[in-house]
């Protein structure tokens, strides 16, 4: 038993420390997301992935950007407009920026994460809109563990994981920033699958997805993505499941791969 | 067992339409269907005991108009992203605000 716990906290461990192999400036990934009810599939949205250079007077950063646009016969229906920013280091993937403005059917929220990563912490700016169309603002400042990333740079590190030296079962677990609240992410390998795509038929790695301690992603391995089981690690199918039915998201193209 | 079909049947045909014209179309097809063989039941029904056809006719028409509409939509209907004009503004204002963010945060590496 303390073999295994050893070489399971070796195993994180590597993966934690890892360098990024797999994203590069100017990929471009775009998936269309789908509501599945007993068969029945209904484009909903498209969704882009972009990596792309950002330079400050100090340094260069990766921005990891996400979109999410509903399909226009759905805009008078439910219009989302979505963005996911995070500004990570090309290196390690380690975010110091996260930004998050959505516009989901006349909600609109904004949250912005600015990483201290000396003193652990975290300023959180959170952005509502009022029924009556005026802006609350609320600071704060929040402790985080050194590990800690937001949602977007969490995706990109799952992608730069050493996924085949894992074994069927192994799990790794990631400090997740979603809301100003600190949660467990938890990837856990399921094995390997063939995925017929736009992209082409490829050999898969499965891995579920699951939030430790919340109703959001139950751990019962409903939620899961499929990666290309190459050195780009592409994102290729995922399914996830919604109060009433499921959802699908399914890549369209791929373009600007590293390797 | 008609009145229990007639009302089923007419609930089932316009739900089918209401659905029909929503962006989720194809979950018209669930009601659709129990509303056609709610017509089909009730068809079997009137030849039995020599009842009035009228209403099965109006159920039948509804579901027709529904598997219509379902049916043209999914072959006619092009999955295009809407105008994305104030997302690519906010986009670019995004990464310009960002970078005046990061310029005094401590960057490692």
């Amino acid at each position: 038993m303390k073999q295994l716990s050893l070489t399971f906290i070796l195993f994180v461990g590597f993966l934690l420390s890892a360098q990024n192999k797999t994203i590069g400036y100017g990929e471009k990934l775009v998936f269309t997301a789908s509501y599945n009810m007993s068969g029945l599939l209904t484009d909903i949205a498209q969704v882009t992935m972009e990596t792309s250079k950002v330079s400050t007077s100090k340094s260069t950063l990766m921005r990891l950007k996400c979109r999410a646009t509903t399909f226009n016969s759905f805009d008078g229906f439910f219009k989302v407009r979505d963005l996911y920013e995070s500004y990570v280091s090309p290196t390690s993937l380690t975010p110091y920026l996260y930004k998050r403005d959505i516009n989901e059917g006349g909600y609109y929220k904004f949250m912005q994460y600015k990483y201290r990563r000396k003193s652990r912490s975290v300023e959180s700016i959170k952005k509502k809109r009022r029924g009556d169309g005026s802006i609350w603002e609320e600071k704060k400042i929040l402790n985080v563990s050194s590990s800690t990333k937001d949602l977007v740079a969490t995706l990109y590190t799952l992608r730069n994981l050493d996924i085949h030296k894992a074994n069927i079962g192994d799990a790794s677990s990631f400090k997740v920033l979603f809301d100003n609240e600190e949660s467990t992410v938890v990837f856990k390998y399921l094995g390997k699958e063939i995925i017929s795509s736009n992209i082409g038929r490829k050999e898969c790695y499965k891995i579920a997805i699951s939030l430790r301690g919340s109703d959001l992603l139950k751990g019962n391995n409903s939620n899961i993505i499929w990666l290309t089981a190459d050195a780009n690690k592409v994102p290729v199918y995922a399914k996830f499941k919604i109060p009433v039915g499921n959802g699908e998201l399914k890549i369209k193209s791929a373009t600007g791969l590293k390797n | 067992m008609k009145k229990l079909l007639i009302i089923l049947g007419f609930i089932s045909a316009i739900l089918g339409v209401v659905l029909s014209v929503t962006p989720l179309f194809k979950i018209a097809l669930f009601p659709t269907i129990i509303a056609f063989l709610c017509g089909l039941g009730l068809l079997y029904l009137a030849k039995k005991k020599q009842l009035k056809t009228k209403l099965i006719q109006y159920i039948f028409l509804l579901s027709i108009v529904s598997l219509s509409f379902v049916i043209y939509k999914s072959i006619f209907q092009e999955t295009k992203v809407g105008n994305t004009e104030e997302l690519e503004k906010l986009d670019e204002s995004s990464e310009e605000d960002a970078i005046k963010e990061l310029e005094d945060l401590e960057i490692d590496d």
